[in-house]
């Protein structure tokens, strides 16, 4: 858990525009409308639709 | 990657130069070879992807090739344009942070980019300046923010690069708050018909090689999102522009102009 609270506050999901929760093993950021994963990797998140897959 | 693949990746002798990737480069394999490829679905993602591979393997040199414009004046010209940020600052198309040591200990500071590579180059950077600022993988005709989410959005030297201006420019007035800044350094189109047309025949070269297009009418494109320009400083192809965002819908349906 390492990204910034205010910043996460105002991030959205690029693909529906939900908001998101940060989750680890692994570090990902969950659509919490379309259940969509992104990764974080190295604390950098990767919001790319492309990249993102239906959260386990 | 096979060596098959590999001249299919690099067409270009002269790209060659510029585009030898580490072999230990798991972001942009993964990005190449992805779980469930995802199915191209227009022209449009194509290009996005091009550029995105191509940032991802130009990154390491990056700063080197660009050195003679940032000579040329670049360099001032980004300084000037960011000493007016204001409050909470989001950056588009951060590349390898080379505006990171401009930002005049702003509150919260964040960039993003569409290379993962170039975003890994702006971290070193920033841990080497001692700057905190929140770096994410993005897509900037996608922000993956809220409306009205910053007081001031930067970008130099992008919308030359990216496949759908317009969109792009629509998202940045989008997440940034009414009443906030858009500030931009670009290129553009040059206004005499024949050197426009010179920059018409460059970009077929420069789109290939660079990833970016030398007839960009960028200042169209920045109507045609929706904002509006408050004020524009022109030195020769170059515009420094502070812009805000519009108070009505983006005319999206417009095809970028200039390519």
């Amino acid at each position: 858990m390492g990204l910034d609270a205010e910043l996460l506050s105002i991030m959205q999901c690029p693909s529906c525009g939900g908001s998101l929760t940060e989750r680890t093993d692994p570090h990902r950021l969950v659509c919490d409308v379309c259940n969509l994963a992104y990764p974080v990797r190295d604390d950098v998140p990767v919001m790319l639709v492309d990249e993102a897959r239906p959260d386990a | 990657m096979t060596d098959k693949t590999r001249k299919r990746e690099f067409p270009y002798g002269w790209e060659l130069a510029f585009a030898w990737c580490p072999p230990d480069d798991t972001a942009a394999k993964a990005r190449a070879t992805p779980d469930a490829a995802p199915e191209t679905t227009s022209a449009e993602d194509d290009d996005q992807l091009q550029v995105t591979r191509r940032y991802d393997r130009m990154a390491w040199l990056y700063d080197v090739y660009d050195a003679p414009m940032e000579w040329l004046g670049t360099r001032r010209r980004r300084r000037r344009l960011i000493s007016q940020v204001e409050g909470d600052v989001l950056e588009v198309g951060v590349g390898t942070g080379k505006n990171l040591p401009f930002y005049p200990g702003c509150r919260h500071l964040t960039g993003i980019d569409i290379s993962e590579r170039m975003l890994a180059r702006a971290r070193a950077r920033a841990d080497r300046l001692g700057i905190t600022v929140h770096l994410q993988v993005a897509d900037v005709t996608d922000l993956p923010f809220a409306n009205n989410s910053f007081d001031t959005t930067v970008a130099t030297s992008l919308f030359c690069s990216v496949g759908d201006p317009i969109t792009g420019l629509a998202e940045v007035g989008r997440v940034t708050k009414p009443g906030g800044k858009i500030l931009l350094l670009e290129h553009v189109r040059p206004l005499n018909p024949l050197l426009g047309w010179l920059a018409d025949l460059a970009t077929a070269i420069t789109r290939r090689l660079f990833g970016f297009r030398a007839n960009r009418r960028t200042e169209d494109n920045i109507e045609a999102a929706g904002l509006r320009i408050d004020r524009v400083r022109r030195e020769g192809v170059w515009r420094e522009i502070e812009a805000r965002p519009g108070a009505g819908e983006p005319r999206l349906a417009n095809k970028p102009r200039g390519e």
